[in-house]
């Protein structure tokens, strides 16, 4: 434990953050690779398209191209998976601080992260 | 030539600049943008708005991918990253929502790009120094338990530190979410230099919670581009991947160079960095 002057915890922050981290990582790019690898199966690559082809925001839409079996729908479940890692990892920073580390001031600082970071994702615009 | 051809040609280009980009981005402590976005937009005909949508998402990328190591082995500080982190996001709202429509952006980035290329000479001056020496923690810093230490690959030691200049820190934390927030660019560099110049930590320690905290940033700043649909899917998975497997070689590379060439390469990427600012403030397309 390099952290000084902090006792030594059963959980350590950093070790379940980088955990978070490494498995959202691994887990959005087998996705949007299995997409990438699905639209190749049912269309030619065709460059034109891949440049042109948009992001359907709408999560419904989205669910719905994923049963349907379409690539970029898949791809676009990968996107929201990456988007959300480093927000589950201050989520998790949150939990700990306040329940491994009884340091309810870190616990706050990193509750008003998360809620701002919320704020942007789904207010701004 | 063929479509299919064309294309492949197009993915590779496309995963050798996010490859680079993802090398540079998790050494320096910016993300991965700042190869990225020039080059698509330049070299590559991607409108300035896909490149920087791909650029927040690969920011996000690699700042998860290169922080799981840096945070695995205690490089990152997370109580500094999480203090500081607020300020940012606080200022980030602030400009996207409230001084978006009041500031004129190619003012800004001309404004912006000078500071940068400014503040470029407190960088040069402590070019040659390995460790900062005689750092004592303020009040701030001792009461929030900001200090720590890391074990140095190079060094072969634990390096202690202390942590100063707080107060300066966190104005310069705000401004860098106020600047992320009205010109779209994920500030990083403003984050290093915070911790560079206000705090005086280790340079590693600098970089390595600047790539921590950048992906907070990024992820509140993606909705926007998620909604307007500035996000091209198939365009995303390549530069993620291919900015992954540059962040994993560049974690790789940062653990075992010396502060000094981490320094050089943060150098290396503000003065572009700066230069783009500025170029772009001119009405360059990037």
């Amino acid at each position: 434990m390099t952290d000084t002057g902090v006792p030594q915890h059963r959980v350590a922050i950093q070790d379940v953050s980088a955990w978070i981290l490494r498995i959202g990582v691994i887990l959005s790019v087998t996705v949007m690779l299995t997409g990438l690898l699905v639209s190749f199966l049912h269309n030619h690559v065709d460059v034109a398209r891949m440049q042109h082809s948009t992001f359907e925001y709408r999560p419904s839409l989205v669910w719905q191209g994923v049963r349907q079996v379409r690539g970029k729908a898949i791809i676009e479940v990968g996107i929201y998976l990456l988007v959300f890692t480093p927000i589950l990892r201050v989520f998790a920073s949150m939990v700990l601080f306040i329940v491994e580390e009884r340091d309810w001031f870190y616990g706050l600082i990193t509750f008003l992260v998360l809620i701002l970071t919320l704020t942007g994702l789904i207010l701004l615009r | 030539m063929t479509t299919e051809i064309a294309s492949l040609i197009w993915l590779l280009k496309i995963a050798g600049v996010s490859l680079a980009g993802g090398i540079v981005g998790s050494i320096s402590g910016l993300g991965g943008g700042i190869v990225i976005v020039p080059v698509l937009t330049v070299f590559l005909g991607i409108p300035i708005q896909d490149a920087i949508g791909a650029s927040i998402v690969s920011v996000i990328a690699v700042s998860s991918g290169a922080g799981s190591v840096y945070v695995r082995d205690r490089i990152t500080n997370i109580r500094i990253a999480m203090f500081l982190e607020v300020s940012t996001a606080a200022g980030a709202l602030f400009g996207a929502s409230f001084l978006s429509t009041l500031v004129n952006p190619r003012v800004l980035s001309i404004l912006f790009g000078l500071t940068l290329l400014i503040s470029l000479a407190s960088i040069v001056i402590k070019m040659g120094e390995e460790l900062p020496q005689n750092v004592i923690n303020d009040r701030l810093a001792a009461k929030l338990r900001l200090n720590g230490s890391y074990y140095d690959k190079r060094l072969r030691h634990d390096v202690a530190y202390n942590v100063t200049g707080i107060p300066a820190a966190i104005g310069l934390m705000a401004l860098a979410g106020i600047i992320s927030g009205l010109l779209g660019i994920g500030a990083g560099v403003v984050k290093v230099l915070a911790h560079e110049i206000a705090m005086k930590v280790p340079m590693k320690v600098s970089t390595a919670t600047s790539n921590f905290m950048i992906g907070v940033t990024a992820a509140s700043a993606a909705g926007v581009y998620l909604r307007r649909g500035l996000v091209l899917p198939f365009l995303v998975v390549l530069v993620a991947v291919a900015v992954l497997v540059g962040a994993f070689i560049g974690t790789l590379l940062m653990e075992r160079m010396s502060n000094v060439r981490v320094r050089q390469v943060f150098a290396a990427a503000l003065a572009v960095v700066g230069l783009e600012m500025l170029l772009r403030g001119f009405g360059l397309r990037f």
